[in-house]
This record gives C-alpha cells, sequence and structure tokens, in this order.
C-alpha cells in the first residue's frame, strides 16, 4: 500500500487557511508566555500604545454618535471630548517612547523590517489623524489652527485636493479614512510582531541566550 | 512664596491661556511641549533602569 501523497488544496480558502497556521502556529497568535528579556518596561510602551488607541477609538465613536452641538455644551460631552484628547496624547507620548526603545533596539534585525516599516507608516498616519481631529473641533482652536496650516500644507502642494479649510472633507478623513487606515497598519504591526516574535535585545538570541559574539566584541 | 512660583510655573504650561515660548536661535517651542518632550526622555530612562516587578529565575510568564 503506497503512503499517501500530499495534495495542494486547490481553493484559495484552504491555502490561504494552511499558509496562516504554517506562518503563525495557534500558541503563537495568542502566547501565554514570553522571552526572559520581555520583561522589561521598555517592552511595555508598545502594549500601552495599543491600550490607548481603544480608548481613542471608543471615544471617538461616542463624539461621531452625539455630535459636536453635545461635546461642546453639556458636561459629560466635556469630559468624553477631553478623554479623546488625553487619549491621544497618551497614544502618541506611548508610541514615541515605544520607537525610541525599538529604533536604539535596531528592531528590523531577524526579517523584521517590514514590522519596523508598518510601525513607521502608522505613525505617519496617526499623525494625519490627529491633525485632522485639530481642525475639526468645530470651535475657534480649529479655526486658528486650520488658518495657521493651510499655508503651509499648500506651500507642499497637496492643498488642491486635501483642503485644510473645507471643515467637511477634514471631518470625513478624520472620523472614516484616516481611523480605519490606522487601524488596519495598527492591526498588521501586531500580527507581524506575534509572526516574528518579539525582538530579542542586541547580543540576546531568540532563547534569551547571551550571544558571544556580539557580546565579546 | 512656594505656591507663587508654583503658579507662574503652571502658567507657562497652561493650555488654555495664551502659550508661552522657549526661543533658542532657530528653535522655538512651547513650553508644554517641552514639558512632554522632557516627561518622555524620563520615561525612556526611567523603562530602561527601573527593574521590572516579579522578573526572576522562576518569574511566572518568563521562559527562563
Amino acid at each position: 500500500m503506497s503512503a499517501p501523497t500530499q495534495v495542494e488544496p486547490s481553493s484559495w480558502t484552504a491555502r490561504l487557511r494552511a499558509r496562516t497556521l504554517e506562518s503563525m502556529p495557534s500558541d503563537q497568535a495568542l502566547p501565554d508566555r514570553q522571552p526572559a528579556y520581555v520583561a522589561s518596561w521598555i517592552y511595555v510602551f508598545g502594549v500601552a500604545t495599543l491600550a490607548a488607541l481603544l480608548v481613542v477609538v471608543a471615544t471617538g465613536c461616542w463624539l461621531a454618535l452625539a455630535g459636536p452641538a453635545w461635546w461642546h455644551v453639556s458636561s459629560l460631552g466635556h469630559f468624553v471630548n477631553s478623554l479623546h484628547l488625553w487619549s491621544v496624547e497618551l497614544f502618541f507620548f506611548a508610541m514615541i517612547v515605544h520607537l525610541w526603545g525599538k529604533f536604539w533596539m535596531a528592531a528590523w534585525r531577524g526579517n523584521r523590517a517590514l514590522t519596523w516599516i508598518s510601525g513607521v507608516v502608522s505613525f505617519l498616519v496617526s499623525i494625519g489623524a490627529a491633525f485632522t481631529g485639530y481642525v475639526s473641533q468645530t470651535n475657534f482652536d480649529s479655526q486658528w489652527i486650520t488658518f495657521e496650516a493651510k499655508d503651509g500644507i499648500n506651500s507642499t502642494g497637496v492643498g488642491a485636493f486635501w483642503n485644510v479649510v473645507d471643515l467637511g472633507q477634514m471631518m470625513l478623513w478624520h472620523v472614516t479614512l484616516l481611523p480605519i487606515a490606522v487601524g488596519v497598519i495598527a492591526v498588521l504591526h501586531v500580527v507581524l510582531v506575534r509572526v516574528r516574535g518579539v525582538v530579542p535585545p542586541i547580543g540576546v538570541d531568540t532563547d534569551g541566550n547571551v550571544d558571544a559574539t556580539v557580546v565579546g566584541r | 512664596m512656594v505656591l507663587e512660583h508654583l503658579s507662574t510655573a503652571a502658567g507657562a504650561i497652561d493650555l488654555n491661556g495664551t502659550g508661552h515660548y522657549i526661543a533658542w536661535g532657530v528653535i522655538q517651542i512651547s513650553w508644554a511641549n517641552a514639558v512632554v518632550v522632557a516627561l518622555m526622555l524620563i520615561a525612556f530612562g526611567l523603562a530602561l533602569v527601573l527593574p521590572f516587578p516579579g522578573h526572576g529565575d522562576d518569574a511566572p510568564g518568563s521562559d527562563k
């Protein structure tokens, strides 16, 4: 009796499932153990960024549901508006410390270039999301910021199709396109971290052993 | 006297009032933003040197 031959799945769903399971086994997707070197405060700032992003999205949804007439006048509206602002402040605070940590750790090592690049893109798109938030406040502050920014934006040449004084356009970018982009890139970033694993410190391999060829130099 | 100094320092980073700026050659930054940058640097430095709680040879969740 001959041994069963490995048959290549014919459907794209089966191939995608096989590819997904191959690149990320279930214990790697949601692990309950991490390498010893992860027990450091510098590894906390990535997940702190994600936690802040969840609060940003949740408070943003609340603001979008209730509208400017609510967030400008009611006490609860002011509170949720403030939560949205300060969670964004914490989001950028944690993301920049995370960025510094990963930069000095050369976190693109070990086939992690795409993880690094997705983090950089996420950072840049987040700046756009925050900026459109500042110009969508519908108050004198947003008017001031918009008119201070328009000359700078127009000087780059994108003002013809990205008009910062158009409140409707900025608001729609802020509540739809940019949050979706940040969310998708953040998910991709986390998936890549899970696939490739958390980057070890320089001079330590992924099992936590000291690499004498690096440390001994 | 101390309260007066604290009040002056708080005024420099008061986000509801007129901004106060540090002007140093071509560099210009508000005191509020400078304070945030300083806090990020402090957080980064502390994250590198402070021991992580529960970190030990038999710490739960550790491979080592």
